[in-house]
């Protein structure tokens, strides 16, 4: 198989792989063996950046495009005509390989359509994993998708071979996995979840015990949800991913705004892909795993949807004014958290500082506390700060004034660790 | 005061702290040799540097003011800012004579300057482990031409040592004329000059080619986004990335 036949198919089977979100590789620390090539590093490299402003940092292919499925949602679905094309197992393997020398990427993001069935399909994802890791002793960041259906034997092996591993769920509810993407099952996705989940921890005790245990999906697992093809709401969505942390032992969620590809009857029609909705999630999302905050208090059956105008702190702030102002220099951390403007590195020095002094108004500001969000909702020494009475009326029209409608083009992918930091503060 | 003559090694600038602090001189300026022109007025010192006493002064700097203090100084010193070295001088006599904790320290005006120029080479050098590109020569050998502003090949060495062990390859920063060759064992920094003739090996091309593919396959044009983009990757870091290649350079 020549050059120019890889060149075609990473064409193929790299635009196929682009709507799948995850492109971090950090959370893994591999050192490199003798006679091998490659480590994986703890804080996330980025080699490069597309023109729509993601970073690009791991080699994203599709084994294979050729689907045995339809899902409505999907460019690779069977109705759909694309041209088709697999890899095989030793061509990824040495593109990856090349790739990673001349220092293009962090390692391999591997995916694939149901090619023939999903063992199969299975299989020469981990003959792929094999040939890396043992023929050419790659030690770089890899993440594999599992293949809903596939033998679970076939997953854990995997999972021995690979940094990271995901199950996409996509669609948020049964109903919609039945009318959007009728060949799978719930139950196909959600128990090797939950058995990636459990192994998980089997695999660190048994390590305890025994030094030779491999390490198993040392960068955890992950998971994709599609948002606007069907019609949850980001209340169920949200709920869902809180249960997906507690049960499943996940590490991340990933949201993707839906794409419209080709037309199909099932797929609603929307003229664009929900980007600020995709953003909202995201920060939501982050304040549940760092934030302390559960789902049923930022959104409930009564208000199912986040707010679009502001983010989903301030959103709560501003619906829970009985709990503010809080004092600066008396506020426990969690609670220092929940001041809009405030972040854990603010929050955190705040506490640290106050221990030699008390906060005045400027020392806040050195501190690194968005004074100009956060003076509506604290005390500084008794002092409020805000040059208002403290009238949750007042104090909403002059967020409105200030925020309304304003940094809606902030990053809207937030898997990097640059990102990261600008997502909430 | 005087001022102060050093070969523009780190190692004859350590020579040079050893001395001055012996005596407890503060330079009153502390040149290279080379961008030394002279004037009328001022003393001047040459520093012969003698690698053992520089040894002695990084040790003691690791072992009394912390590992973490004395990477902020390299990582200073390797900025190349004007004036860099009397200001990584005090904040060395500064933790040396005064004890002074150089970590909590915010206020005084040398260590912010050693800590802002620090942070920027850090974050140069880290910028660089993703977007140095090698290309490969005909006899296996990695060839990956970069132009830093700051003087990072030394930092960016050990990643790359760690990660691509089996290989041999070069750093070569283009603008200081340096390369940085590692033969698979151990690396060491040279003229370019001595670099041989560069030739391509027969795949490099075609590895080029389905870089660049890749590259415009994995964007989605419905969230084409140059500006973000440009914010990550601003245009000065292009000229050497093969992905940006053939693409309009706009400013
Ligand atoms: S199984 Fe996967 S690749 Fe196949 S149509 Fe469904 S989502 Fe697309």
């Amino acid at each position: 198989m020549g050059q120019i036949d890889t060149q075609k198919k990473v064409e193929i089977l790299a635009e196929a792989a682009k709507y799948d979100v995850s492109c971090s590789s950090s959370g893994s620390s591999r050192a490199n063996q003798k006679g091998g090539i490659g480590n994986a590093a703890p804080s996330g490299i980025c080699h490069s950046w597309s023109a729509d402003g993601r970073c690009i940092s791991l080699l994203k292919l599709l084994f294979s495009n050729d689907c045995i499925y339809d899902c409505a949602y999907c460019i690779n679905r069977a109705s759909n005509h694309k041209p088709r094309a697999s890899f095989t197992a030793e061509e990824v393997a040495k593109l990856t390989i090349n790739f990673y020398k001349r220092n293009y990427i962090e390692g391999l993001f591997l995916s694939s359509a149901v090619f023939l069935n999903p063992d199969y399909t299975m299989e020469q994802l981990v003959k792929t994993l094999m040939i890396l890791r043992n023929q050419h002793k790659f030690n770089g960041y890899i993440h594999v998708k599992a293949i809903p259906g596939a033998d679970y034997r076939l997953i854990r092996q995997a999972g021995e071979l690979a940094d990271r591993m995901s199950v996409n769920i996509e669609l948020p509810s049964r109903e919609s996995l039945k009318s959007l993407a009728p060949q799978k099952k719930a139950t196909d996705i959600l128990r090797p979840m939950e058995q990636i989940g459990t192994d998980l921890i089997e695999y660190k005790e048994d390590k305890k015990k025994f030094k030779s245990t491999p390490d198993f999906v040392p960068a955890g697992h992950t998971t994709q949800l599609i948002v606007g093809v069907s019609p949850e709401k980001d209340y169920q969505i949200l709920k869902l991913s809180e249960g997906l942390y507690s049960r499943f032992n996940l590490k991340r969620v990933y949201y993707s705004a839906f794409m419209p590809v080709e037309p199909d009857k099932r797929l609603p029609a929307v003229s664009g892909p929900p980007l600020l909705r995709e953003h909202r999630l995201y920060q939501a999302d982050w304040l549940l795993r760092f934030y302390n905050f559960e789902a049923d208090e930022l959104l409930g059956p009564g208000r199912p949807d986040f707010n679009l105008d502001y983010d989903p702190k301030l959103d709560w702030a501003l619906n829970n004014m009985d709990k503010f102002p809080v004092e600066i220099n008396k506020a426990g951390y969690w609670q220092l958290l929940r001041v809009p403007g405030i972040g854990p590195t603010s929050a955190r020095r705040i506490i640290s500082a106050r221990k030699e002094a008390r906060l005045s108004a400027d020392n806040l500001k050195k501190l690194g506390s968005v004074l100009k969000r956060a003076k509506y909702f604290i005390l500084c020494d008794g002092k409020y700060l805000a040059g208002i009475p403290f009238d949750p009326e007042l104090i909403r029209s002059r967020v409105d004034r200030d925020y309304k409608g304003k940094n809606q083009q902030l990053s809207l992918f937030a898997d990097t660790d640059n990102d990261r930091r600008q997502v909430i503060s | 005061m005087k001022t102060y003559l050093y070969d523009g090694s780190f190692t004859g600038f350590m020579t040079l702290i050893y001395w001055t602090f012996k005596d407890k001189l503060r330079p009153a300026k502390i040149f290279k040799k080379a961008d030394y022109s002279g004037d009328l007025f001022s003393e001047t010192v040459g520093i012969e540097t003698d690698g053992e006493l520089a040894d002695k002064v990084i040790k003691s700097a690791k072992d009394k003011l912390s590992a973490r203090v004395f990477r902020k100084a390299y990582y200073a010193y390797l900025s190349e800012f004007p004036g860099i070295e009397l200001a990584i001088f005090d904040y060395l006599y500064l933790g040396f004579a005064y004890k002074a904790n150089l970590q909590k320290n915010w206020t005084d005006c040398s260590v912010l300057e050693v800590k802002k120029a620090a942070r920027k080479v850090s974050r140069e050098r880290h910028r660089y482990k993703g977007l140095l590109r090698f290309r490969e020569l005909d006899d296996g050998i990695l060839y990956g031409p970069y132009k830093p502003d700051y003087n990072i090949s030394s930092l960016l060495a050990p990643h790359f040592a760690a990660r691509l062990t089996g290989e041999q390859w070069i750093i070569h920063d283009t603008g200081r004329n340096l390369a940085t060759i590692y033969n698979g064992k151990s690396w060491l920094e040279i003229s370019d000059d001595l670099l041989p003739g560069l030739e391509f090996s027969e795949e490099e091309t075609d590895y080029q080619k389905i870089w660049q593919e890749f590259f415009r396959s994995i964007a989605i044009d419905e969230r084409y986004n140059p500006e973000l983009q440009a914010n990550f990757i601003p245009y000065k870091y292009r000229d050497y990335l093969l992905e940006f290649e053939n693409q309009v350079r706009r400013q």
